[in-house]
């Protein structure tokens, strides 16, 4: 067993105790009086009781061994809890007790693990042991399986109850694990449903549920008694939550949903019940990768403190021009929205950003959503940025985000966990339009809030976050996102097409800046091989935000007759969405 | 028909080979009629598999083998498995035959159970079982790559 605390916790006094409370060894010290002193971090005492009540008892915590779901359970499992895991066929149940099992079973604290009638277990050790958690090297010592099959095919429930005590008294265990548990169940209720049973023929009748819920009691009586944490894993509908006596004597009960939203399969767990703990409440996304499952609980990033610290720092853009206009850089920790048309440079200006940034030492993390890092990492090497050999070096991470059925959880998770391997102080999205296509449909609905909790995210580490976002071009007003979010933005840039004396010219504005004053001069661009040049003011014309401008003194640009090419791009340009209009 | 491996052949006939030296030693008299060593082995399997594959779970294999074994060598194919997951009638089989062709077709029946083993749970796990079984089998690798190779 590897409870989540340090040895003193372990002796039944935690550092916090002694620290705050000076309490009597061997009494539950209250770690600041919070469930949440378990932070669920390493070595950090994790133990829960009462403030007001120095002799409670001390219910320590265990590792789940799943990423992120010792966060969702407030800091660990509670040791020697009954628990039942829950779900359709399918979603991860025997995995999640696999990887609980392996997590905490020592030879001298084995993990029991009965498998009645569900999957063969052979198969399942076929398939288990491609999870890298699964170590072969622990089986038989520290992991033992036992096949009740047969004695639940011949032999009423007392026996198998009996078979259960008999083998965990023997063994001992840390971790009992009962797959499926639903098959027992089943046997009880035809038990009392079969001919001469006096049972009364319903699967609700009182004798089976009375028995039925004997079993589970003594059960769960037992296996506490014998200090083991356990499991009861079985395939339940939501709909049998209510009547199911098993639910009503379990201390902890997870949920495991699979859902098919359009072409996608999203998995969430949801923690319904978890006596004594403080848990994270509500859907939390997992995804089963080759490490097992891995939790993304929804609060991720929003709760830890805050890495951000005051700065006046501003950083380079690696335009200096634009530094300018910026009244010297972006502040540090900021949020920036670079929205434009396709094709108009925002992709290179975020290169600028975190080229600029490795240069002084500066790492950084681009998160691509439209091409493959190597293609980004192609293009920028051809303008001179040494993006490659920042990568080799670990100084910057491009990481690819396009499975189509990401969670905002997770995609948020992936940023923040490249962001603290480089440690990196600057970060580029790239681009917003992408990250939507890449969520899972059911999470593009709540897409303003997807963004709220990524930037927050981000912005609380103390990283500065360049986000670019495609905006429809129209030629009457200047949108800057076609998602309203701009609330979310610190400092807006905008990129836009204009058509002058019979030429499509690009140029930008900075719209909006939190931090202090800004230019307000709307200035040509070029992107050249080398990136991007700012180049002057545009004088002497009027209108230039819709992108028809006309000489001063001319008459109203809307009243003009369309520029040759601003006449070829307004009949492609569509409405849709469209973000706040300054004009 | 697939190949049985070498490797499996290799220790099917280190198994067989230990279990007709502990008959030999255990038996009372020399008229008593031994356990045929391929028996022995499948039984020992068979007490280590039932804890987490129950008994319809290694009868499945057992039966599987011995289909598996009967097409090369179809004098095997009277040995079927009992309720219980044992073998049943072997030493009927093998029993008067000539020594050498007795003990080619319980190393075709343990090779192809083994075989069997690696295919479903893998190199490691077998090894596991045989050491779970044969805890006295001397530490080092029970089967070889370069044996599958030859």
């Amino acid at each position: 067993m590897k409870p989540n605390t340090t040895p003193n916790a372990a002796s039944g006094t935690t550092k916090a105790a002694r620290g705050s409370r000076g309490s009597a060894s061997g009494k539950a010290g209250a770690a600041s009086g919070k469930t949440g002193a378990a932070s669920g971090k390493t070595g950090t005492p994790s133990v829960m009781a009462s403030a007001s009540a120095r002799s409670n008892v001390v219910i320590r915590k265990i590792k789940t061994g799943v990423a992120g779901l010792d966060e969702v359970l407030g800091g660990g499992l509670p040791e020697f809890s009954f628990n039942i895991i829950a779900g359709s066929p399918g979603c991860g149940k025997t995995t999640l007790a696999h990887q609980i099992m392996f997590e905490n079973a020592t030879p001298q604290k084995p993990a029991l693990y009965f498998t009645v009638l569900g999957e063969p277990p052979i198969k399942m050790l076929r398939y288990q042991q491609q999870f890298s958690f699964f170590d072969q090297a622990k089986l038989d010592k520290s992991v033992r399986f036992v096949n009740l099959s047969d004695m639940v095919l011949r032999s009423d429930l007392g026996a198998v109850l009996a078979e259960i005590i008999k083998v965990v008294e023997e063994v001992g265990p840390s971790v009992v694990v009962v797959d499926s548990f639903r098959t027992v169940v089943r046997k009880a209720q035809s038990m009392n449903n079969g001919p001469g049973s006096g049972g009364s023929g319903g699967s609700g009748g009182s004798g089976g549920e009375v028995e039925l819920q004997g079993f589970v009691q003594t059960l769960a009586l037992h296996l506490t008694s014998w200090q083991a944490t356990t499991f009861l894993i079985g395939e339940y509908t939501d709909g049998e939550l209510r009547d199911n006596p098993v639910f009503t004597v379990a201390d902890g009960l997870f949920w495991l949903y699979q859902s098919t939203e359009r072409n996608s399969i999203v998995r969430k767990l949801q923690v319904m019940k978890c006596r004594g703990q403080e848990t994270v409440p509500g859907l939390h996304t997992f995804r089963t990768t080759g490490d097992g499952l891995q939790v993304f609980p929804r609060t991720f990033g929003l709760t830890a403190p805050s890495d951000k610290k005051r700065s006046t720092h501003r950083h380079s853009t690696g335009v200096p021009e634009l530094d300018t206009m910026l009244g010297g850089g972006i502040a540090a920790g900021q949020s920036v929205l670079l929205a434009g048309p396709s094709g108009s440079g925002k992709t290179i200006l975020g290169t600028h950003f975190i080229a600029e940034g490795l240069k002084t030492g500066e790492p950084g993390v681009i998160a691509v959503f439209e091409e493959l890092p190597n293609q980004y990492v192609a293009r920028a090497t051809k303008m001179g940025f040494k993006l490659d050999e920042a990568r080799k070096n670990g100084t910057l991470e491009v990481i690819y985000l396009r499975p189509l059925d990401l969670s905002v959880d997770e995609t948020v998770n992936e940023i923040v966990t490249a962001v603290k391997r480089v440690k990196a102080k600057r970060v580029v999205i790239d681009s917003l339009v992408g990250f939507e296509l890449a969520l899972a449909p059911g999470f593009r609905a709540d897409f303003r809030e997807s963004l709220y909790r990524m930037i927050v995210a981000l912005t609380r580490l103390g990283v500065t976050v360049i986000s670019t976002v495609e905006v429809e071009e129209d030629f009457t007003s200047l949108g800057l996102s076609n998602y309203a979010i701009s609330f979310l933005s610190d400092t807006i840039i905008r990129l836009r097409y204009v058509s002058l004396d019979g030429q499509l010219r690009r140029m930008l504005m900075v719209v909006k800046m939190r931090s202090g004053k800004h230019s307000i001069d709307t200035r040509e661009y070029e992107i050249t091989s080398k990136g991007v040049v700012i180049g002057e003011r545009l004088r002497g014309y009027q209108a230039l935000t819709t992108g028809i401008p006309g000489p001063w003194g001319w008459g109203p640009a809307r009243d003009a007759g369309p520029t040759e090419g601003a006449s070829r791009r307004g009949q492609g340009a569509s409405r849709r969405g469209r973000g706040r209009d300054l004009e | 028909m697939a190949a049985i491996s070498p490797a499996s052949r290799s220790l099917a006939r280190r198994l067989l080979a230990i279990e007709l030296s502990r008959a030999r030693k255990s038996s009372a008299s020399p008229a008593e009629v031994p356990v045929p060593p391929a028996a022995r082995v499948c039984d020992k399997l068979r007490a280590v598999l039932i804890t987490f594959a129950g008994v319809a779970g290694f009868r499945s294999l057992l039966t599987r083998a011995l289909t598996l074994a009967a097409a090369r060598a179809p004098e095997l194919k009277g040995v079927t498995a009992n309720p219980d997951a044992s073998l049943a009638g072997l030493d009927g089989v093998i029993g008067g035959k000539k020594k050498a062709a007795a003990q080619e077709w319980e190393e075709v029946l343990v090779a192809q159970l083994l075989d069997l083993l690696v295919m479903f749970v893998g190199e490691g796990l077998m090894h596991q079982m045989v050491r779970q079984a044969w805890p006295d089998l001397p530490v080092g690798p029970l089967r070889s790559k370069t044996e599958d190779k030859s």
